[in-house]
């Protein structure tokens, strides 16, 4: 009798919490998805973002959520939004959620909403430039911290949060400063979250590891000469076999990826990414003198460089066939990051049982009922790297399942369910990483709610 | 050494087509012939006279003179010309048909005023010239101790100018009458396809009323002994394409790129320009009667302050050509290669091809000018080099385009010519010079040509009506 009355009791009490968190969501969505499309309105394109407004923005959220705000700004007019909640034992190493609030710039003509409107069609998806990369991830960090405080959990480990500028440039005003900082080396981080890649299957991605940027400019040089003439060895003769020596390397790496035996973060990737020679001039109508072969020839190339490359095969191929001085050819990095951590191993998290980080990350997104694809290595760059560099395990992950990937691309959108399952799986494993006691206290942490 | 027997020979021409040298006239002669002696053809230093030396200080004090692309000083050239018209005692008129681009125009009238004239062309610009691949600044004219003479315009075309000018200057000094009118031309915007210059000079109502009956224009050096003359141009044409394709991320591959199909174009032009080069370096044919393209311009990429945005690929990619066809071939059949293979729109590709210019003359025929015995010019043009000593090689077709062409169009005659022998082609380049002693050389051909082209009186009325249509 007594033990029915208790479960009816239990039951009564559980209905109502469900009953009230139901009405608290449904309010809830609405508001939440109101602050994600405020921050995507923001305007923080390159080449100027509004960085002002969207310190101004996520400074109002914290607030909001009762954490703490500092603004930091090792370069004028980029600024470093930094929240923290402190936690119980704060000796321990804490969480870094790490995004970035630029986006790449947008051609409107080619939108079908204007890529900072945040329209939502009939399906859901809300478009807007940075809805996958990566405003969506920032606010879901938030998101989550907000639901969490909201049902009462505080966390042993600190949780700070970090929105950085300048990360589609290169970093080097946000995150490259921010880790050398003495600032960061106080926080003593011991796991970070960045962005991954939206997947277009049912599991979600995460990323271990990711492509060192080589980016380089190679540069011809011949006989300049009146255009009427034929001769050879002129400065685009020479870039042409250049370009034709690199075009074949792309498609041997290329054919790799298409017949499945690789990954795309798996293969050395080139990409021209701009072409210049001539002669400017301010009379023609192409803007160049028409009758004269130019003296020089340049192209610009982005290569993406995975940690198990052979690194010093690659230099000699591109000082031997890419840019001999034999044809007359010169080479210059513009940045080369480099495919080892400071402590000279290769700048990859591990991701196995071996390291307890990944155990916990897997354990939060099953607890909250999502699927996990094998880490992978990121194709392009993020500011993990900077992390890794250091030696601090970090994982790219940005919760989008069922959705095409469109970062930098026109079009860009998140659909709004998958937004919300996103804050969901944040949440699942912010508590898992938070109440994590350290190597010798797994019993304690695993007895917690 | 060639100079003797000239001097010789010329009083003997003269005199035959009854033109009678005073005393005075005489003594000058001989005291030219006399310094002539002393001119040896390609001695490092040699013994040049004052005259000489005068001569060769005009055409660098021209050669100073910054005419090149974008912002050519052509005040200051019209300015220095007319200076030297008015001490050689021809007379100045300026015409500007577009403001900003003036056209020097000096006559020297004859003693028929009914006969079509002598014209002696060259243009005032020049092309831009980076300093930094020069051994010596590209305006200073400097002379090195071999005589090599430095500067943008010392082949293309300055040279002919000062020379046109010198020979007309002996001429008087000798007391030369010509038949004929003598009209030296300065035109503006040639390198740049002459449409604020010739073109619209040869339609004027001032150069209707010059009766020009015969043309020499510029030429082109020549690396063996052998002048060379040219009959007619190649006709130019700019050719523009441009590819679109998906832009992405820099660390993304994937097909069908802007980069990707404009390379691809590159590629197919490359192929034919190879076909038509190979045909040249096999000796089948010449230079000039081969289609030649070759690529002026490239542009891709996102603009950054620092230069290129280097993790986008761009969504749109171009390359420019400078095409040019003999004047016999068929544009359209190019046309059509470029629609199928070189810019297809199936590889998502448009083009411009820009013509340049007439293609043919008034009366429909392609624009030639004749270089046997149906041009009476060209005998006598033949002949005066001979006379000047010159080796004349066979008429050619210049590889480039010039503005004799506006006046072939009008179904005028026009030779090209430069009297530069021995001298590496070097206009448009690095280090153009020309040498003193060939310079020199050069005005000496020209008194002879002058002389010859402004005396001719050739047999027939009816031959003279011809020449005038």
């Amino acid at each position: 009798m007594v033990r029915n009355l208790i479960d009816i009791l239990f039951l009564l009490s559980l209905l109502t919490a469900i009953a009230t968190s139901a009405s608290l969501i449904d309010d809830d969505v609405y508001a939440t998805i109101a602050r994600f499309q405020e921050y995507l309105r923001i305007n923080t394109s390159h080449p100027l973002p509004d960085y002002a407004t969207s310190t101004r923005f996520l400074l109002a959220q914290a607030a909001s959520i009762g954490l703490h705000a500092e603004t930091l700004e090792f370069v004028a007019g980029k600024p470093i939004v930094f929240l923290s909640w402190a936690g119980l034992r704060p000796f321990l190493p804490s969480i870094l959620l790490n995004s970035h609030t630029d986006v790449v710039p947008a051609e409107p003509h080619k939108w079908h909403h204007p890529p900072f409107s945040a329209s939502t069609d009939a399906a859901g998806k809300i478009f807007a430039r940075g809805s996958q990369d990566m405003k969506c991830v920032g606010a879901q960090y938030l998101e989550a911290i907000r639901l969490l405080k909201a049902k009462g959990f505080t966390p042993d480990r600190t949780i700070h949060l970090s929105f950085l500028p300048d990360e589609e440039i290169g970093g080097h005003a946000g995150a490259e400063l921010f880790a050398k900082s003495s600032k960061f080396q106080e926080l003593n981080v011991g796991v970070v979250l960045d962005e991954g890649l939206a997947s277009t299957g049912q599991d979600y991605r995460v990323f271990n590891a990711e492509r060192s940027p080589w980016w380089m400019v190679i540069k011809a040089r011949g006989a300049p000469g009146h255009g009427a003439r034929m001769y050879d060895g002129t400065a685009m003769e020479n870039l042409f076999k250049s370009l034709e020596v690199i075009r074949r390397f792309r498609t041997s790496q290329f054919d790799l990826v298409k017949s499945g035996r690789k990954a795309e973060g798996e293969v050395v990737s080139v990409n021209t990414v701009f072409l210049r020679a001539g002669s400017p001039s301010s009379t023609s109508q192409t803007g160049f003198v028409m009758n004269v072969q130019p003296s020089e020839a340049e192209a610009g190339l982005d290569i993406r460089v995975p940690s198990n490359a052979d690194t010093r095969a690659l230099e000699r191929r591109i000082a031997e066939e890419w840019a001999p001085s034999s044809r007359n050819m010169s080479f210059e990095f513009h940045s080369k990051v480099p495919v080892h951590d400071m402590y000279g191993k290769l700048a990859i998290t591990t991701a196995d049982s071996s390291n307890p980080w990944w155990t916990l990350f897997k354990e939060g997104v099953k607890k909250a009922n999502g699927r996990l694809g094998k880490p992978e290595v990121f194709p392009a760059s993020t500011d993990a790297r900077y992390f890794r560099f250091l030696g601090i395990p970090a994982f790219g992950f940005s919760p989008m399942a069922n959705t095409p990937v469109l970062l930098h691309d026109h079009n860009e959108f998140l659909n709004k369910d998958e937004y919300l399952k996103g804050i969901a799986i944040y949440e699942s494993i912010i508590r898992e990483f938070a109440t994590y006691g350290g190597p010798a206290n797994d019993g304690e942490s695993s007895a917690e709610l | 050494m060639v100079a003797v027997p000239t001097e010789i020979l010329l009083v003997g021409y003269v005199t035959l087509h009854g033109h009678w040298l005073t005393a005075k006239s005489l003594l000058l002669l001989v005291f030219i012939f006399c310094a002539g002696a002393g001119a040896g053809a390609g001695a490092p230093d040699f013994p040049s006279t004052s005259d000489e030396e005068s001569q060769i200080e005009r055409f660098q004090q021209y050669l100073r003179i910054r005419t090149a692309h974008p912002y050519p000083d052509y005040a200051g050239a019209v300015s220095f010309l007319s200076a030297q018209a008015r001490s050689i005692g021809l007379e100045t008129l300026t015409l500007e048909f577009t403001p900003g681009k003036p056209l020097l125009l000096l006559s020297w009238y004859g003693s028929d005023l009914s006969l079509p004239s002598l014209l002696l062309n060259s243009h005032l610009d020049s092309v831009p010239a980076e300093p930094s691949h020069w051994i010596h600044p590209p305006f200073s004219a400097h002379r090195d101790p071999e005589g090599r003479i430095y500067a943008r315009g010392a082949q293309d075309d300055k040279s002919i100018a000062i020379q046109y000018l010198e020979a007309l200057r002996h001429l008087k000094a000798r007391g030369f009458s010509p038949l004929r009118s003598i009209h030296v031309s300065f035109v503006p915007d040639e390198e740049i396809g002459g449409a604020d210059g010739h073109a619209k000079f040869v339609a004027s109502e001032q150069f209707r009323r010059l009766n020009i009956g015969f043309v020499l224009d510029e030429g082109q050096a020549s690396p063996t002994d052998e002048l060379r003359v040219f009959y007619a141009d190649r006709l130019p044409f700019s050719l523009i394409v441009n590819a679109v394709g998906s832009p992405g991320h820099g660390s993304k591959m994937y097909d069908g790129s802007a980069v990707e199909n404009l390379m691809e174009c590159a590629e197919a032009v490359a192929r034919f320009r190879d076909s038509q080069f190979d045909l040249v370096k096999a000796g089948i044919m010449a230079g000039f009667e081969v289609i030649s393209v070759n690529t002026v311009y490239m542009k891709a990429g996102t603009p950054a302050p620092t230069g290129f945005v280097m993790n986008l690929q761009p969504s749109e990619a171009e390359m420019g050509f400078d095409v040019r066809l003999p004047p016999t071939e068929d544009i359209d059949v190019l046309r059509k290669r470029i629609q199928e293979e070189w810019a297809p729109i199936s590889r998502n590709m448009t083009y411009q091809l820009i013509q340049k210019g007439p293609t043919r003359d008034i009366n429909g025929r392609p624009l030639v000018t004749a270089t046997n015995e149906s041009n009476p010019w060209w005998s006598v043009f033949e002949q005066a080099i001979s006379v000047a000593g010159g080796k004349l090689g066979k008429p050619e077709i210049l590889s480039s385009t010039t503005d004799a062409r506006y006046l072939r169009q009008m179904g005028i005659p026009a030779l090209g010519f430069s009297p530069m022998v021995n001298t590496p082609i070097l206009l448009h380049d690095h280090n153009e010079f020309l040498k003193d002693t060939v310079f020199l050389n050069g005005i000496k051909i020209y008194e002879n040509l002058i002389s010859a082209l402004s005396s001719f009186q050739s047999e027939s009325i009816l031959e003279e009506i011809h020449l005038e249509l």
